[in-house]
């Protein structure tokens, strides 16, 4: 079963979308959700806090969303952690490129509570 | 910035560069529905600035009274049935302020162009007046698109099937 005190970290450029995702998240039932506006400011975060889930976007400065993913499966540390792209970007290359960095599934905006949801019972279990 | 050594003949050059700029006008204008000028650049871009600037703090607004409306409930112990038809309207809310994240990334990509234009327009004067080269167009990423055009954006499904067939 999902433990939803789970860390969950969401990163996004726009603070819409970031008040947004932790609105829904809540709604779901998770409680400790941290925000972070890019790659950079995710992976500082990930140096201090143990999260359970990643939910970013891709288009992003400085450190864009892929570039976070390929720097958090370089990591023994991190590599583990699940990690859902919330992205525009949405061409066949885009979904190639982020399923070859590892990515654990990916949702193209805009999106659906329901399909949020989905994605995170496809990705960490039911709940 | 690379720069690279200026060829011979300028001429040529700064009619590659017209053609350049004509096509990035062109390309805003079939998004925007504007036909811009090179004078009203400076306004166009204040002005998408400010778009991007209100639409987001009138969706924070929006989003924060449909989260209050969602509180005052759960804290009035409102029976279960109002509170799941309230969070489902709630949860509607969120997913309509959704818009503003897209419009952003759209505008944000036009006031990228406005810029190249204003860079374009500033090598031709480096030209003309043979100062330093011509720097080079610096690299863009080619996954970096942002939002396709409505009517042409694959949906979720169609996200869903190629995520199954790619390859990890």
């Amino acid at each position: 079963m999902v433990n939803k005190d789970m860390n969950i970290l969401i990163v996004d450029d726009f603070k819409t979308m970031l008040t947004i995702i932790d609105g829904v998240l809540k709604q779901l039932g998770f409680k400790n959700i941290d925000q972070a506006s890019s790659g950079q400011h995710a992976l500082e975060k990930i140096k201090n806090t143990k999260y359970s889930l990643i939910l970013s976007d891709w288009n992003m400065e400085p450190m864009n969303g892929l570039e976070l993913l390929k720097e958090v499966r370089k990591n023994s540390e991190t590599k583990a952690i699940p990690m859902i792209l919330i992205t525009a970007e949405s061409k066949p290359e885009n979904i190639i490129a982020a399923k070859r960095e590892g990515v654990s599934n990916y949702i193209v905006k805009p999106f659906t509570a329901n399909t949020l949801k989905e994605k995170l019972v496809a990705v960490l279990g039911n709940f | 910035m690379e720069r690279r050594k200026l060829p011979e003949d300028s001429a040529e050059l700064i009619l590659a560069q017209i053609e350049l700029i004509l096509r990035r006008f062109q390309e805003i204008s079939a998004e925007t529905k504007v036909i811009l000028s090179p004078e009203s650049m400076p306004h166009a871009e204040l002005q998408l600035k400010d778009v991007l600037k209100t639409t987001e703090e009138s969706t924070l607004s929006i989003l924060a009274q449909a989260t209050a409306i969602s509180m005052a409930l759960q804290e009035e112990n409102a029976g279960d049935a109002l509170q799941e038809k309230v969070q489902a309207c709630v949860c509607k809310i969120y997913e309509a302020c959704s818009f503003q994240d897209l419009t952003g990334q759209r505008i944000k990509k036009v006031l990228g162009q406005i810029n190249d234009i204003g860079m374009h327009l500033k090598r031709l004067s480096d030209i003309a007046n043979h100062r330093g080269g011509i720097p080079a167009a610096p690299k863009k990423d080619p996954l970096l698109n942002g939002p396709q055009l409505t009517h042409e954006a694959p949906n979720q499904n169609d996200i869903d099937h190629l995520f199954t067939k790619a390859e990890a």
